[in-house]
């Protein structure tokens, strides 16, 4: 390959693929294939033709795992390198929003909404906001799960738990 | 004169107090929304969404217009004073916006921009008025067989127009299109996909993906960015008038002219959005222009027609939306799965049965334009201090709104999960640039598209030739290979000149 294929000027669509999507056509191929499978042992309908809820899922699977392989051939071609991004730091930060998300999910029905949405609230300003500013993060935390709470209970007559 | 009736009818339903208010109210959230880089229309709208179920379709409905062509407007706002486009079709507002703030012209910028967003939003009103009635009625025509013809279009276009890579986009489609095979088959009440998970059975709604794919997937992608102090830049927050000279008014009337039709037709095909409208017409300009070396630098056409041409790709969006059924783009999608939720059948119908819905929309369009330019002419130095509103705060906000909105739909807390996993998908595909439109679209339509597949195959029991009877379903399923056969060969053709 040249130098002008990986040229700047090149309009997005012809850049090809960057390497990373190896993988992301690898799993798409695989998933694919699993997903045939699947619809293939997914019961028959009872009355009417028995394969007619198998028919659309089968060719999706298919049509991913089509997908998938092309999308290997396109970035088995694929030649430059990706400029690594640094995503450390992103990493943790993303993984732990993730955490209070699953936390929230967990405790929603247990503790209630009032408290469970204050404490989540609150706990995603200080991991972003800063402990420093805990004064307003609380602040903002009280307001909104207040606010929302009336909003359910008293205007749509909403129950929260 | 039974058009202008109507549309009289439709002003009533509009000047409904609650209406009015609401109206007013999007138009504001959808400039809030749109001037804050990162949160769109879409966004906008899903976050809404679980909010609208308590109001009445009509006013839901026209709300939501609201936010998607007030988003328009605010969009250009961060791309004028900041360089930051508030949204993905404001992107063409920073070329020659930015400049011109450089060059000490923001209130012109500000000021044209808004008027221009008036102008094609005005002009694509009147012509949505005039399309919509014969196209209900074309609509009318369709039987299963063409419905799944038109979506097959409206799928693979989306799939192969949003941002140039087919393959991706299909990828994205399949996605959606997985999410709606599970729960229990409404033809057979065989369980597909669902785990033995009962709360599965009733499929997913799709609403959990729309907010899942666009608030939290944002969110998720958003974290990397804060701390990054890209939002350190000082806004100018002391304003002059707010007005332009007549002088600017001459250059930019044609432009903006020009550019409506193009912004409303490209609204109007399902797939290109406002990003492709805003650009196009752009190009345009430059390219009639007689002294095009002034773009880039601040001319004042460069900032008029893209402004003219998003705001009207987004009211021809929601034309074939409430006519045909099929959305124009992903933030229509969400209207569209508003609509089935209140139980509505998008179509001709909607127009005859339902007039408050399908009228009183038409007429909030001219209404709600100008509501719009004017909260952004005399209010818009107030409004720009919203751009300082750090995303530190703002996201941990969205991130709560996204729960209790899911929680609002089903008062499940399995969707939570759902939610979560939909978010992280939704930022993995950000990061694979993976288009999340055309699964938001798959996701919305998928189950009826495959009812009309096998209802054609049950009215003709189980002959494929069907779906090549008649001459709509023929031409859209030609149109629809075309729309995937053209950006492989054009991009081939354009290799081939630049190995040359």
């Amino acid at each position: 390959m040249n130098e002008r294929s990986r040229g700047v000027t090149a309009p997005r669509a012809l850049e090809g693929f960057p390497v990373k999507d190896r993988y992301l056509s690898a799993a798409v191929l695989g998933f694919g294939i699993i997903y045939t499978i699947a619809a293939w042992n997914l019961p028959r309908a009872p009355v009417g033709n028995p394969l007619g809820p198998v028919y659309f899922p089968l060719v999706l699977g298919l049509f991913i795992a089509l997908i998938g392989f092309l999308m290997l051939l396109q970035s088995l071609k694929a030649h430059h390198e990706e400029h690594a991004a640094k995503s450390g730091r992103y990493a943790i930060r993303i993984l732990t929003v993730l955490a209070f998300c699953v936390a929230y999910a967990l405790m929603f029905n247990r503790i209630g909404f009032l408290f469970s949405s204050f404490v989540f609230l609150s706990a995603l300003l200080i991991l972003l906001n800063g402990f420093k500013k805990w004064l307003m993060n609380f602040s903002i935390s009280i307001l909104y799960t207040v606010g929302i709470w009336y909003l359910f209970e008293k205007v749509f007559l909403i129950n929260l738990p | 004169m039974a058009m202008l009736e109507y549309l009289m009818y439709g002003f009533k339903v509009v000047f409904i107090p609650s209406n009015f208010l609401w109206l007013t109210l999007g138009c504001f959230l959808g400039t809030v929304i749109g001037m804050l880089p990162g949160l769109g229309p879409a966004t906008g709208i899903a976050l809404l969404l679980p909010l609208t179920f308590v109001m009445k379709p009509e006013t839901a409905l026209i709300t939501m217009c609201a936010i998607f062509y007030g988003a328009m407007f605010g969009g250009s706002r961060s791309s004028i004073l900041l360089n930051i486009p508030g949204d993905g079709s404001a992107v063409a507002s920073c070329f020659d916006g930015y400049p011109m703030t450089l060059k000490g012209e923001a209130e012109v910028a500000l000021a044209i921009s808004a008027i221009a967003s008036f102008i094609g939003g005005l002009i694509s009103s009147i012509a949505f008025v005039l399309l919509a009635l014969p196209l209900a009625k074309i609509a009318l025509m369709f039987g299963p067989p063409e419905y799944f013809a038109l979506m097959v279009l409206a799928l693979t276009a989306t799939a192969s127009m949003s941002e140039g890579k087919v393959l991706k986009g299909l990828l994205s489609m399949a996605l959606g299109l997985m999410v709606s095979m599970v729960g229990l088959d409404p033809q057979s009440g065989v369980s597909r996909f669902t785990f033995g998970n009962l709360e599965l059975q009733g499929g997913i709604d799709f609403v959990v993906v729309i907010i899942g794919i666009y608030g939290l997937g944002e969110v998720f992608k958003n974290l990397e960015k804060i701390g990054r102090g890209e939002m350190l830049q000082p806004i100018k927050k002391k304003f002059g008038k707010i007005w332009i000279t007549k002088e600017q008014w001459k250059r930019s009337l044609v432009p903006m002219l020009r550019a409506t039709p193009i912004g409303f037709l490209i609204g109007i095909l399902p797939g290109a959005g406002g990003t492709i409208a805003a650009l196009m017409s752009y190009n345009v300009e430059k390219r009639l222009s007689k002294e095009p070396e002034r773009f880039g630098k601040g001319a004042i056409e460069g900032l008029a027609a893209p402004e003219a041409a998003n705001n009207a790709c987004s009211i021809g969006a929601i034309l074939p939306t409430l006519t045909l059924g099929i959305p124009g783009s992903g933030t229509a999608a969400i209207m569209l799965g508003a609509l089935m939720i209140y139980g509505l059948q998008p179509g001709p119908l909607l127009f005859e049965f339902y007039p408050e819905i399908g009228w009183g929309v038409v007429a909030s369009l001219f209404v709600g334009n100008f509501i719009a330019a004017v909260m952004n002419l005399p209010l818009a130095g107030l409004l720009v201090r919203i751009l300082a509103i750090p995303p530190k705060i703002l996201y941990p906000l969205i991130t709560a709104l996204c729960f209790i909105g899911v929680y609002a739909i089903n008062l499940s807390v399995v969707d939570f999960y759902l939610l979560i996993l939909f978010g992280l998908l939704g930022y993995a595909m950000r990061k694979f640039e993976i288009p999340t439109a055309p699964m938001i679209l798959a996701s919305v339509v998928g189950r009826k598209f495959e009812q009309s597949f096998r209802q054609s195959l049950m009215i003709s029991g189980g002959d494929f030739s069907i779906f090549f009877k008649s001459a709509i379903s023929v031409t859209l399923l030609i149109l629809a290979v075309l729309s995937l056969v053209y950006p492989t060969v054009s991009a081939a053709l354009k290799k081939k000149r630049h190995a040359v």
